[in-house]
C-alpha cells in the first residue's frame, strides 16, 4: 500500500453520516514477535453501518478485533474512534470501553456459568459505575428487548441454549448503550436453526439504536447479508474492500473470486468441488502425489500455504513492514513474476471499492 | 459416486452384496433418555448418504453406536450390520479386532484424535502391524503409501511430524488415510469439515469425492450444512430430536423438502444466498428440544408453522406420502435422479413398521424401491402440486 486508501465507503453516503468515521483503523500493522499479523490495514466503520470482515484462519480478523477493542496497541498505525485517536492509558481506555459493546463466538465460553442473569446482564454497569436502584428494571428490559423477557434475573446460563446465551451476551454488549458492537463469528458455534435469529436480532439492534457493527467471520454468504461495507482480509492484508454486494457478487481481487469458489454448493445438481471432471482427472493414479492434479475446479492450495500467517511473515525485522509481494500470489491462479517481487498498491476505483492486486479480474 | 441400482435389485437381502450399513430400530440412552429414538438407516457400497443434524438431534450418539465406541454407560438396543457383521454380537475382544477392518471413523476434532505424542506415520503404521501383521519398516512404508493416496504433498515428510506441526486440513488428511487405511466397507466421517477454513474444507470434499470413487466404501457423513450435503451425498437423513424426520435421495430432497424442518434449513440457507443485504433473515423459530423420555407428539411441533392439534397429540411415523413421489419422478425423471431415488434403500422405523415395511416385502420392482425410498415423518407433509 503505497498510499492510506481513502474511505472506503462509497461517496454517495457522505451526506447521510458524520464526517468521521465512529472506528477507523489507519494504516494499521501488529507484529507479534517480529511477524506481521496486521500489515498496514486501513478500515474505516460509519456511523449506523456495518463493516464486515471476511477472511479465513490467520487472515487477521481476530487481530483487528483486539486491537478496536483496546485490548491491545498496534505496532504502528492509528486507531480512531469518533475521529480521535484510541486514548492512552487504562482510565481512559475505560471510558472508550464503554462505547464499544462486544459478542464473541463461543456464548459458552463467554458467559460465567456461577454468575446469575442480573449479575451478567448489569456486569458493564459495574464496571462502569453506572449500577443503581434502577439496574434491575434495566437488565428486565434489555433481556425483553432481546427476546428473553420471561427469563429470570437469578436464573444461570446453563439453563439457557445456545441461542439463549448468545441472546444474554448481546443484553449484556448492549446495556452501556455503545456506540459500536463489535461481533466476532456470533453464530458460528450455534445451531443453524438458531443463526438466523441471533443475526435478525443484531441487524433490528444496529437499525433501532443507530449502532455500527464491526461484523467479522468466515462465512462469505452470512457476511454478505450483514455487512455494507465488505473488507477481505489475507495474511494480515486488506485484499479487497467495498460495498458489500460488489464484493460478494463481482469479486476484482482472485483471492476473493477463490472465497467464493471454496463455497460449497446450494443443490446437488449445481455441485463444483466434486465434479465428474475432477473425478476423471484423478482416475487411474491413485496414489498421485500432488494435491494440484485434484481437478480443475477445485482450489488448488499446496500443502505448506495451510499454516497460520505468523509463520509467513516480513524477513525483516519489525516496523519494517511485511514482504514484498503480493501474500496471496503462492495460491493466485494468475500470479506473474511482478506479483513475487513487488507489493501490489491498493487501487480505489470509482464505484467505491478498492483492491491490491496487480491483475484484479474483470469484476 | 451413486450406487449400482443393480446392487439394490432385490431388497429381502438375498443374492447381493451386503449393505456398507444397515441399522435396524437402533436406539441409545443416556440415563433413559434417548439420544436415537428407534433409527433404521441402510448405506449401500459406494454410496454416501449424509445425516443432516443439529445439537441433541443424536446424529454423534447415532455414529458412535453404529461403531460400537459408546462407554458403556450408554445403553444400546437394536441391531446394526457393517458389511453383514454385526459387530455387538462378537466377543469384545474379536469386536475389537474386526472393528478397524470394518469402519473407518474420521472425527471433527483431528488434534483430539490423534496421539500427540507419535509421529503421523506411525499411528497409521500401527493398524498395518496390529491388523495386517506387517513388520515395523513395511508397515511405516505402508503408512507413507496411505499418506500419498490421500494427497498429501511429500508424504514421507508428513509421516514424520507430530499433529501438532501440521495444519488442520494436513491433520484431517491423515484422520482420513488412518480411516481408510485398513479399506473397510463402512466410513463414518463425524463432521469432519466443520472445523476447517472453506477453501480446506473445498479440498477436503474433493478428495473424499475421489477417494469415494476409487475405494467404493459406503459413507455416512455427518453434517449440520446444507452446502456440504449437497456436494458430497447421494441420499439424505434428517434427524431431529433422535429421530429420522426425513429421508431420501438428495436431489428429490433438494427439491422438495417434504418435512418443514427440511423445509426451513434449505430456505434457511437459499435466504443467506440471495436475499438483500441488510434485510431480515428468513428464521425458524425456537431451539432445538433437549433430551427428553415420554415425549408425546412430534418433536418439530413447538417450532411448527404447519403444526395442528393432531401435531402434539401422536408422532407422526416416517413413510412414503405418494403425491411428491409423482411430482419428484415426472421432475426428475429418468435420469440420474431416478438412479439416486433407485439407490435410496427401503427403510423401515421402529415406530413404522406398516405399510413401508410392507412395501419392502412385497415386491423387489424399481418402482416400489422407489416409492419406499423417500420417506417423512410428518403429518402435515409438503407436498407439491
Amino acid at each position: 500500500m503505497t498510499a492510506p486508501a481513502p474511505d472506503i465507503e462509497p461517496a454517495v453516503q457522505a451526506g447521510r453520516r458524520d464526517a468521521a468515521p465512529v472506528l477507523g483503523f489507519e494504516s494499521v500493522s501488529k507484529y507479534y514477535r517480529g511477524l506481521a499479523a496486521l500489515d498496514q490495514v486501513t478500515l474505516s466503520l460509519s456511523r449506523g453501518r456495518a463493516l464486515g470482515l471476511v477472511g479465513e484462519s490467520g487472515s487477521g480478523k481476530s487481530t483487528c478485533v483486539r486491537l478496536a477493542l483496546g485490548l491491545e496497541r498496534p505496532t504502528s498505525g492509528r486507531l480512531t474512534f469518533g475521529g480521535a485517536d484510541y486514548p492512552r492509558g487504562r482510565r481512559r481506555l475505560r471510558t472508550l470501553r464503554s462505547q464499544v459493546g462486544f459478542v464473541l463466538q463461543d456464548p459458552y465460553d463467554s458467559l460465567d456459568p456461577r454468575m446469575r442473569l442480573r449479575e451478567i446482564v448489569s456486569e458493564p454497569l459495574r464496571a462502569h459505575r453506572l449500577r443503581d436502584r434502577d439496574t434491575d428494571r434495566r437488565v428486565a428490559e434489555m433481556l425483553r428487548a432481546v427476546g428473553l423477557g420471561d427469563a429470570p434475573l437469578d436464573s444461570y446460563p446453563a439453563r439457557y441454549s445456545g441461542g439463549g446465551r448468545q441472546r444474554i451476551a448481546i443484553a449484556r454488549a448492549l446495556m452501556t448503550d455503545p456506540a459500536v458492537l463489535i461481533c466476532d463469528e456470533p453464530t458460528s458455534s450455534l445451531d443453524v436453526s438458531v443463526q438466523a435469529q441471533i443475526v435478525n436480532l443484531l441487524l433490528d439492534a444496529k437499525r433501532s439504536r443507530d449502532l455500527s457493527l464491526l461484523f467479522v467471520s468466515h462465512d462469505l454468504d452470512l457476511i454478505g447479508r450483514v455487512a455494507d461495507t465488505l473488507v477481505v482480509m489475507y495474511r494480515g492484508r486488506v485484499m479487497e474492500s467495498g460495498p458489500a454486494e460488489l464484493v460478494r457478487g463481482r469479486p476484482r481481487h482472485p483471492y476473493t473470486k477463490s472465497l467464493h469458489d471454496a463455497v460449497p454448493a446450494d443443490h446437488p445438481v449445481r455441485r463444483k468441488l466434486i465434479t465428474p471432471a475432477s473425478l476423471r482427472a484423478s482416475s487411474g493414479h491413485p496414489a498421485a502425489g500432488s494435491i494440484a492434479a485434484a481437478g480443475p475446479v477445485m482450489p488448488t492450495v499446496p500443502a505448506e500455504s495451510a499454516v497460520p500467517a505468523e509463520s509467513t511473515g516480513p524477513d525483516g525485522p519489525a516496523g519494517q513492514g511485511g514482504p514484498d509481494c503480493c501474500v496471496f500470489a503462492s495460491r493466485c491462479p494468475a500470479a506473474q513474476a511482478r506479483c513475487y517481487a513487488e507489493r501490489p498498491p491498493t487501487v480505489t476505483e470509482a464505484d467505491g471499492r478498492s483492491h491490491a492486486c496487480f491483475f484484479p479480474l474483470a469484476g | 459416486m451413486s450406487a449400482d441400482p443393480a446392487m439394490t435389485a432385490s431388497p429381502s437381502g438375498h443374492g447381493r452384496q451386503a449393505a456398507a450399513l444397515e441399522a435396524d430400530s437402533l436406539r441409545v440412552c443416556y440415563a433413559g433418555l434417548p439420544a436415537v429414538d428407534g433409527v433404521s438407516l441402510r448405506v449401500e457400497p459406494g454410496q454416501v448418504a449424509a445425516l443432516i443434524g443439529e445439537t441433541s438431534s443424536g446424529k454423534s450418539s447415532l455414529a458412535l453406536g453404529v461403531a460400537r465406541l459408546l462407554p458403556s454407560s450408554a445403553v444400546v438396543t437394536g441391531r446394526v450390520g457393517i458389511a453383514g457383521t454385526d459387530l455387538a454380537e462378537l466377543p469384545a475382544r474379536e469386536a475389537r479386532r474386526r472393528r478397524a477392518s470394518l469402519v473407518g471413523y474420521i472425527a471433527q476434532d483431528a488434534m483430539a484424535a490423534l496421539n500427540p505424542v507419535i509421529p503421523a506415520g506411525r499411528q497409521i503404521a500401527e493398524l498395518f502391524r496390529v491388523h495386517r501383521g506387517l513388520r515395523r519398516a513395511d508397515a511405516d512404508a505402508q503408512a507413507v503409501h496411505e499418506l500419498a493416496r490421500v494427497r498429501i504433498d511429500r508424504p514421507d515428510r508428513v509421516a514424520r511430524a507430530y499433529p501438532h506441526q501440521l495444519s488442520g486440513g494436513m491433520r484431517q488428511r491423515v484422520m482420513i488415510a488412518m480411516a481408510m487405511a485398513l479399506s473397510p466397507p463402512l466410513l463414518i466421517a463425524d463432521e469432519p469439515t466443520t472445523a476447517l477454513d472453506v477453501s480446506t474444507q473445498a479440498e477436503i470434499l474433493g478428495l473424499v469425492g475421489q477417494l469415494q470413487a476409487e475405494t467404493g466404501s459406503g459413507i455416512l457423513w455427518i453434517t449440520h450444512d446444507m452446502g456440504v450435503v449437497a456436494e458430497l451425498a447421494d441420499v439424505v437423513a434428517v434427524m431431529y430430536a433422535g429421530r429420522i424426520v426425513e429421508q431420501g435421495p438428495a436431489r428429490d430432497v433438494f427439491d422438495h423438502p417434504m418435512h418443514p424442518y427440511t423445509h426451513g434449513l434449505l430456505r434457511t440457507r437459499t435466504d443467506l444466498r440471495t436475499g438483500r443485504p441488510g434485510a431480515p433473515l428468513y428464521q425458524i423459530e425456537g431451539s432445538p428440544p433437549a433430551l427428553s423420555a415420554g415425549r408425546v407428539g412430534c418433536a418439530f411441533a413447538p417450532r411448527c408453522p404447519r403444526r395442528t392439534e393432531i401435531c402434539g397429540e401422536s408422532a407422526p411415523e416416517l413413510r412414503t406420502h405418494d403425491q411428491n413421489l409423482q411430482a419428484g419422478n415426472a421432475l426428475s425423471g429418468a435420469g440420474p435422479a431416478r438412479e439416486f431415488a433407485a439407490a435410496a434403500s427401503p427403510q423401515k422405523s421402529a415406530s413404522a413398521a406398516g405399510p413401508a415395511a410392507d412395501a419392502r416385502r412385497s415386491g423387489p420392482t424399481g418402482a416400489d424401491l422407489t416409492a419406499t425410498g423417500w420417506l417423512a415423518a410428518c403429518h402435515h407433509p409438503e407436498v407439491s402440486s
